[in-house]
């Protein structure tokens, strides 16, 4: 075998024998100093920037969901059967749904449902939270903590602002005005989450807190539940757990002392009302006569303990024939949602929503609910009479189409500047 | 030293060769000579910035070449491996050296040079190929048998 000395002899002689022709250093040095080529180096973020606008493009131009779920949309849609969330659901700040149609609980997390009825958010603030009648927005407090503050996220962008109600008590949202300026809350200054409550009326546009109604007492045992009339200019409350049929007119703008509201006739025996939702048409209560006809039609439940409702009563001549349309008993757990135009209510059940005529002629299922317990069912109140039942499938990509392509895009971006750096390191 | 000094003299000392490991690992004189020179140029840009311009040279000629390589092993293929005018030699023993060189792996080739031609130590080989030292002495291993075994047929 030939030995290694010898192989390396052979090797030197061979290598030494290429012939090399050596340039002066002077011609390498102007090119060092001489432009650069830049296609090369950039050519794969260029790539990658392409695909990505590719992607962008076609997220955009394709048909189906909408590049912003529930935004534009012309019609406003309830699925017949409501998708669970899952663990990759995207958060509202993470990627905003838009405008949405409804606002529940599942698996404790709060979640929206986009009008599209099919794009599901998380709400990323914990708390109690409570969606606007347009849907644009949603408000969420803490009633275990007096911390005297608000947000109100912007589903639009995922945005949230926080207001301070200028004094440290808890906060629990109980109505959004009409308009969606005014969001009227509970208020305590010990947080017990009942008992006796004062409401106060944040402003969004101006920022302003006011104290519309202080606690009344002997009223420890009820919730305080509230409404807005149609100009949002008064609240309609229960002082919680106040003995005989009595609610009271707050004014918003210039808080005067509350003006009882006596209930009577069908809302025989009731020991503590409250007034779950005026109809849309419902206007200021006669200055005058503080008498519940003069609210047409005025929706009242009855709740015959600790603020457990168990029919909803009606009051006011909506339909000008006289004849006041029949209570509705409520089942354990049942929630009054919303009106339906002028002829029937959403009432949230345990395992969906139904519909009911205020004709008497029965429920109508709409949205069923998934395997997993739905709590805390919210509608937004002046979407789901234009809404439409849709069987939409909740698809099984939990991103919306921009935020697949912004990420995809950035993901190859990532990649092409890894190539570029690595192959700068293999260079040197 | 300033810096144009320092490189006029590396660019004196190494040029050569650096082409000529260039030249054993792709196989085309042209090529090694677009390498090198691609490389010094990169350097002088940077100057300031390597502190032993050597190891640095070195390793950046045995990067791109086995990047050449990459990109050209289909040609290779189909190509042959030394350009047929420099195998040519006047010498039969060199020619069978070259031969011999041309039928290692790239990597064997890099680390047979380094080793052989240049007279660096193993772990500066390893070093170089910035690969382990146990791969780098599987390297040499390996391409030295080849060596010896094609010398030993002629």
């Amino acid at each position: 075998m030939i030995p290694e000395h010898r192989v390396a002899d052979l090797v030197r002689a061979a290598v030494d024998a290429i012939p090399v022709v050596q340039p002066p250093s002077a011609a390498l040095k102007a090119r060092a100093v001489g432009r650069r080529r830049p296609a090369r180096t950039w050519s794969p973020v260029l790539v990658a920037a392409a695909v990505g606008a590719t992607v962008l493009a076609a997220a955009v131009a394709l048909p189906g969901r909408p590049a912003t779920p529930g935004a534009g949309e012309p019609t406003y849609r309830l699925p017949r059967e409501l998708a669970g969330v899952s663990s990759r659901t995207a958060t509202v700040a993470q990627d905003p749904p838009g405008r949405s149609i409804a606002l529940f609980t599942e698996r404790g997390e709060q979640v929206v449902l986009a009008t599209d009825g099919v794009t599901y958010r998380k709400l990323d603030a914990g708390g109690t939270a409570l969606l606007s009648p347009d849907g644009l927005a949603v408000v969420v407090s803490d009633p275990a903590r007096a911390t005297g503050e608000a947000d109100v996220v912007d589903l639009r962008t995922g945005r949230a602002q926080r207001y301070a109600a200028g004094a440290p008590v808890a906060l629990r949202p109980l109505a959004w005005s009409p308009d969606g300026r005014r969001v009227a809350f509970a208020t305590q200054a010990i947080a017990t989450g009942s008992g006796p409550a004062g409401v106060g009326v944040l402003d969004l546009d101006t920022r302003g807190f006011a104290p519309v109604a202080d606690p009344r007492s002997g009223t420890g045992d009820g919730v305080v539940r509230a409404v807005f009339t149609a100009t949002g200019t008064e609240v309609v409350a229960s002082a919680g757990a106040e003995y005989g049929c009595t609610l009271r007119v707050y004014g918003v703008d210039a808080p005067t002392p509350s003006v009882p509201l006596a209930v009577d006739g069908p809302v025989d025996g009731c020991r503590e009302v409250v007034t779950l939702g005026l109809h849309a048409l419902s206007t200021r209560p006669d200055p005058d006569s503080f008498v519940i006809e003069a609210i047409p039609p005025l929706l009242l439940a009855v709740g015959e303990r600790h603020g457990i409702v168990e029919r909803l009563s009606f009051r006011g001549d909506a339909y000008g024939t006289g004849a006041l349309p029949e209570p509705i008993t409520l089942g354990s757990g049942d929630r009054f949602l919303g009106w339906n135009g002028r002829t029937g209510v959403y009432i949230g059940q345990s395992g969906g929503v139904v519909e009911a005529p205020l004709d008497g002629r029965g429920v109508v299922r709409m949205t069923r609910f998934g395997d997993d317990p739905v709590t805390n069912f919210q509608l937004a109140t002046a979407l789901a009479p234009e809404s439409t039942l849709a069987d939409v499938e909740p698809g099984a990509w939990p991103w919306s189409p921009a935020r697949t392509a912004t990420i995809a895009a950035l993901l190859l971006l990532a990649a092409a500047a890894a190539v570029v750096l690595r192959r700068r390191r293999r260079r040197t | 030293m300033a810096p144009v000094d320092t490189f006029d003299a590396v660019y004196a000392a190494h040029y050569a060769p650096l082409v000529r490991l260039a030249y054993v690992t792709v196989g085309s004189l042209p090529a090694a000579e677009d390498v090198v020179q691609d490389v010094f140029v990169e350097w002088y840009r940077r100057i300031d910035r390597v502190d032993a311009p050597a190891a640095y040279l070195r390793k950046a000629v045995v990067s791109r070449c086995s990047s050449w390589v990459r990109r050209r092993v289909l040609e290779r293929r189909h190509a042959g491996t030394f350009d047929e005018a420099l195998v040519a030699a006047p010498d039969p023993r060199i020619v069978a050296v070259r031969v011999a060189l041309a039928r290692l792996t790239p990597r064997q080739q890099s680390a047979v040079f380094l080793r052989y031609y240049l007279d660096l130590s193993v772990p500066e080989v390893a070093e170089t190929l910035d690969c382990p030292l146990g791969t780098a002495k599987s390297l040499l291993h390996r391409g030295l048998a080849r060596l010896q075994a094609h010398l030993e047929d002629r």
